[in-house]
């Protein structure tokens, strides 16, 4: 077995994570949120601060050349205050309670924080719009500088066939809205970095982050500077899930580091986050609300499909546009649709911004589409199996966005696989929520439910999707050594051992002979994001073409021979405004669930028994690290379905500290964890490799809201399933 | 370099009369002291009591446990006692993590005086009072009355806690502690239940005591439940329809991050119900 490239160094401590650096010379930065949900700034004084001994200097807007960010349109001041005005965005409003005011730089940190407490501060406070209905109904708007008279600021339509056709032709109608929680990434790493002038004049931040050729382009833009005088640079990554992809302290950090700079101070600063401050500053699964209709007829065959989606974007977009789009494709489920109406919005608020997290809208639109799904399976009387694999997506189906699937669609293969697993007889735990609370068998009800579902791999709608490598092969007849040369964020899932075992397949040498440099804007090139379940099939493709351009080298005499690619995927679509129509993705994921659980009918305890999880990864690169992926996700989205309860009042979020917002622990999780790993190859993945990282989390809620109402006969429409909200739902519908 | 005054006495009378002369804070087990100051530099005089060993361990006189006031949860824990304090060392078993369990004292979690508090319910049900001492000299109140609302207690200025002393009335009877929480460990309680039920050879409740945590600014005993259980058998089909909500009149339970009101209503009487079973087979 091949031995994980970080697990020396992170088995005995050795990893340096951006909080374990040291440098003697080190300047503290304490970044100061606004904590105003909605406000204007009508007066920043820092000089108090200034007066603070060891306080050395303090950034403000002003400091911030461009003073707007954003990963996918730019409508977040960097620093909320009068700036330069060469952005649209009003720099003077404070949209969320996160929304970063200064940064005071200072000898230590107690001398920065005392600075922080200095700086005096008057805001004029507006209205807050805390939630989708109230931001909905208010003609206060937070970006007037988009132009729209609606908070809803992103739409997206699906038309297809003649929707009145297909509900004349149903049988059975099945309704429901749903309401989908926040959820928040939990990293075990808060955030952190240093920043500095590195030997090259380059503005260098060390950060833990997903994708550094992006978090330059970004630092370069507010910075208003080239990017090559931008330096990113990934030490170890504790973790990100999504919630790494847009800036943290990147520019700030930047922005303090050349300020210094320029009045002589060559030292390095460093920030780090507390995990109330993580919990607080960053963006968060998007919350929402789904109403949904599902008609079929008598014999099973789906006929119409119609949703309206509400995603609540926070203070600004980050990724929402992108996470709607994946929802909208995903709320009607892995079907044959031949008649649908979807209409989709992303709505300002001022609550903390939603954005990129582990499955990216699919989780949303799975716990609709499949618990809708289940409910038809019971109106009809028929096998929810059955009821699938009667409606499932195949190579040759056109999808809801009226374009041919790619090849390779394997959900059929995949709902079978954990349908024959789960068909073997097994024993159940004793139910024992509490270490001190063993429950009484007279009040335990046992319950199986099934989910399954799809998820894009790689960036959708369009995006120019792209990932480069460098290979160089050395020796004189036969290769003896090689260097991989790729940006691909190691945030823990282990892609840095997965890239070279690629590397060495691709080169025909062993594992051992590769060496590899990662991660740093100065040595590699541009791999994309570690997101979207694309790393291992983009980065595959990517060494797959600059070996071979190597090799060509290598044949033609030069040594060593340095092959350099950038692997381009099909182009794929943004759809089509009116119809939803378009080619959104260039491949897709395949997953299915089955979920046995025991619940306490007198305290609403859930504990999860047995998950089998069925998912076609194409081809297993490095088995420990499939298998890694998928019980982590399943963890992951047990938080989502069960604990996880973020809890947002005011537009403040009043529990962001892991002793109240509760992640699974060992004893929450399932009991057991049953991984079967399809090989279907992907036609276009490299060794047919598909994206495999975020499937198991998007079917498992609705399994779990499915095996919940096998076992109580009620249906769940919101989550978390907390004991408090299952007990209050078992209270109102009677057994 | 600021600095902040820091006393570490070896001996309890050193530390009465440190404890006499300022206004000190007073650092145990640190397990809520510590997280209370993260990211704040520390301002207040310290007296560290943690080397105090005399007040450290348990025992056992002719009329009374005395549990020394820095004796550890996993000290109770591992501790050899007789059945009435089953529902103290289960309490034990669930206060934080096994790392907090090493460092937290029992008067520490008396002190801290949280609604929450796993100590306490149990130590209700035991009848515990407390010990106090100053230089003026010692008085025991008992721990109903030593908490005088949310984390709030009778302690008086120069007065440590110097043991907690449960009677020796019950050992024998059945004890037990339910603690419900959204997890299963490391978490903070949305309701716990304590008991303590004795029985007569024939099987009539002589002694009953039961006592709710986190549903009210104090944990409360059921006096009147437990007045309703006494006299009958412990196989009295009417014990199976105990307790109903008025027995729960004088808890007062919140909505907050961890569960509504109603919730914990439900769940007071649910957990009850199974400590009555659970008495009831335990003959």
């Amino acid at each position: 077995m091949t031995t994980r490239l970080d697990g020396p160094e992170k088995v005995t401590g050795a990893a340096l994570f951006p909080a374990d650096v040291v440098r003697p010379d080190f300047l503290h930065a304490q970044i100061v949120f606004t904590d105003q949900p909605h406000a204007r700034l009508v007066d920043l004084d820092v000089e108090p601060a200034r007066a603070v001994p060891g306080v050395v200097e303090i950034l403000t807007a002003a400091d911030i050349p461009v003073n707007e960010y954003g990963l996918v349109f730019r409508d977040q001041p960097v620093l909320i205050g009068p700036g330069n005005e060469l952005t649209a965005v009003a720099e003077n409003i404070s949209r969320w309670e996160a929304d970063q005011l200064c940064v005071v730089i200072a000898e230590n940190i107690e001398a920065a924080r005392a600075g922080a407490a200095a700086i005096k501060v008057e805001w004029e406070e507006l209205p807050i719009l805390g939630d989708i209905d109230t931001s909905l109904q208010s003609t206060v708007m937070l970006h007037p500088e988009n132009g729209l008279d609606t908070n809803a600021y992103h739409h997206l339509r699906i038309r297809k066939g003649d929707i009145d056709a297909g509900w004349s032709e149903a049988d059975v109608v099945i309704e429901g809205t749903y309401e989908v929680p926040y959820q928040e990434h939990a990293f075990l790493q808060p955030e952190a970095a240093i920043s500095y002038i590195d030997e090259e004049g380059r503005v260098t931040v060390e950060i833990a982050g997903q994708w550094t050729v992006e978090d330059q382009e970004q630092i370069a833009h507010a910075l208003d500077l080239p990017t090559e005088a931008v330096r990113v640079k990934y030490p170890a990554i504790g973790g990100a899930f999504g919630g790494r992809e847009d800036m943290s302290m990147q520019i700030v950090l930047a922005a303090a580091a050349r300020k210094l700079a320029a009045r002589g101070i060559r030292r390095p600063i460093r920030c780090q986050w507390s995990r109330e401050e993580s919990i607080v500053g960053h963006h968060k699964r998007h919350r929402g609300r789904i109403k949904a209709r599902l008609g079929a007829r008598r014999d099973g065959k789906i006929v119409a499909v119609e949703a309206d989606c509400y995603l609540d974007a926070g203070g600004y977009n980050y990724t929402s546009n992108k996470v709607l789009g994946n929802l909208h494709l995903c709320v009607g489920g892995p079907y044959e649709i031949p008649n649908a109406r979807i209409d989709s919005y992303a709505v300002y608020t001022n609550a903390v911004p939603g954005g990129a997290f582990r499955g990216f809208g699919a989780p949303q639109g799975a716990m609709v589409a499949e618990t809708q799904m289940n409910k038809l399976a019971l109106a009809l009387d028929m096998d929810p199996i059955e009821l699938r694999l009667l409606n499932s997506l195949r190579d040759g189906s056109m999808g809801i966005t009226q374009a041919e699937m790619p090849l390779g669609v394997s959900l059929p293969f995949v709902i079978d696989a954990a349908a024959n697993a789960a068909s073997e007889e097994f024993q159940v735990g004793e139910l024992r929520p509490v270490a001190t609370l063993p429950s009484e068998e007279s009040a335990i009800r046992r319950g199986r439910g099934f989910a399954c579902g799809y998820k894009n791999v790689g960036f959708s709608f369009g995006f120019p999707e792209r990932c480069e490598a460098a290979v160089e092969l050395f020796g004189d007849d036969e290769v003896e050594r090689a260097i991989l040369y790729h940006g691909a964020a190691e945030v823990g899932q282990g892609s840095h051992t997965a890239l070279r075992q690629m590397a060495a397949m691709a080169i025909g040498i062993d594992y051992e002979r590769v060496e590899t440099v990662y991660s740093d804007t100065a040595t590699s090139g541009d791999s994309g994001s570690a997101s979207a379940s694309r790393l291992t099939w983009m980065s595959g493709n990517s060494i797959l073409g600059a070996v071979e351009e190597a090799t060509k080298k290598w044949n033609d005499g030069e040594r060593p021979a340095r092959g350099e690619f950038r692997f381009v995927p099909p182009p794929t679509q943004t759809l089509d405004p009116v119809t939803g129509a378009g080619q959104p993705n260039f491949a897709y994921g395949y997953v299915a669930e089955v979920v046995d659980l025991s619940v306490d009918i007198e305290t609403g305890h859930i504990r999860v028994d047995r998950v089998i999880c069925a998912n076609d990864v194409g081809r297993v690169i490095n088995r420990t690290l499939v298998e890694g992926q998928v019980e982590g996700a399943i963890v992951q989205a047990h938080g989502y379905a069960i604990t996880e309860d973020l809890q947002v009042k005011d537009a403040r979020i009043t529990n962001p500290r892991l002793s109240a917002y509760l992640i699974p622990g060992i004893d929450d999780i399932p009991a057991e964890i049953r991984t079967i790993l399809l090989e279907h190859p992907d036609p276009r993945g490299p060794w047919g490799v598909r994206g495999m990282a975020e499937m198991p989390l998007v079917p498992y809620a609705a399994a779990v809201v499915a095996a919940l109402h096998d076992a109580t006969g009620v249906w769940f429409h919101q989550l978390p399933l907390t004991p408090s909200r299952v007990l209050a739902g078992l209270t109102a519908n009677p057994l | 370099m600021r600095f902040v005054d820091y006393l570490a006495p070896t001996n309890l009378d050193s530390a009465l009369s440190a404890f006499a002369g300022g206004k000190w804070t007073v650092l145990a087990g640190g397990t809520d002291f510590y997280p209370a100051r993260v990211g704040h530099p520390l301002t207040e005089p310290v007296l560290d009591i943690s080397g105090l060993d005399e007040l450290r361990g348990i025992s056992v006189t002719d009329d009374a446990y005395r549990i020394g006031a820095l004796t550890r949860w996993a000290d109770i824990k591992a501790a050899d006692l007789p059945p009435a304090f089953d529902g103290l060392r289960l309490a034990a078993a669930e206060v934080g993590g096994i790392q907090v369990q090493n460092a937290g004292t029992i008067a520490g979690n008396l002190c801290n005086a949280s609604p929450a508090a796993d100590g306490i319910p149990p130590l209700l049900t035991l009848d515990a009072s407390v010990e106090l001492a100053s230089q003026g000299g010692q008085r025991v109140v008992p721990l109903s009355a030593f908490l005088t609302g949310y984390r709030q207690i009778d302690l008086q200025s120069g007065e440590l806690v110097t043991a907690v002393i449960v009677p020796r009335q019950v050992e024998e009877a059945f004890s037990d502690f339910q603690k419900l929480g959204s997890r299963s460990y490391l978490v903070i309680s949305i309701v716990m239940v304590a008991t303590v039920i004795a029985a007569d050879p024939e099987g009539i409740i002589s002694d009953a005591r039961i006592a709710v945590g986190a549903c009210s600014p104090v944990a409360l005993r059921l006096t009147e439940l437990e007045s309703e259980l006494r006299g009958k058998h412990r196989n009295d089909r009417a014990l199976q329809h105990l307790p109903t909500r008025h027995h729960l009149d004088r808890l007062a339970p919140i909505d907050d991050v961890r569960a509504t009101a109603d919730y914990r209503f439900g769940a007071t009487l649910t957990l009850i119900r199974r400590s009555l079973r659970r008495f009831a087979e335990s003959a």
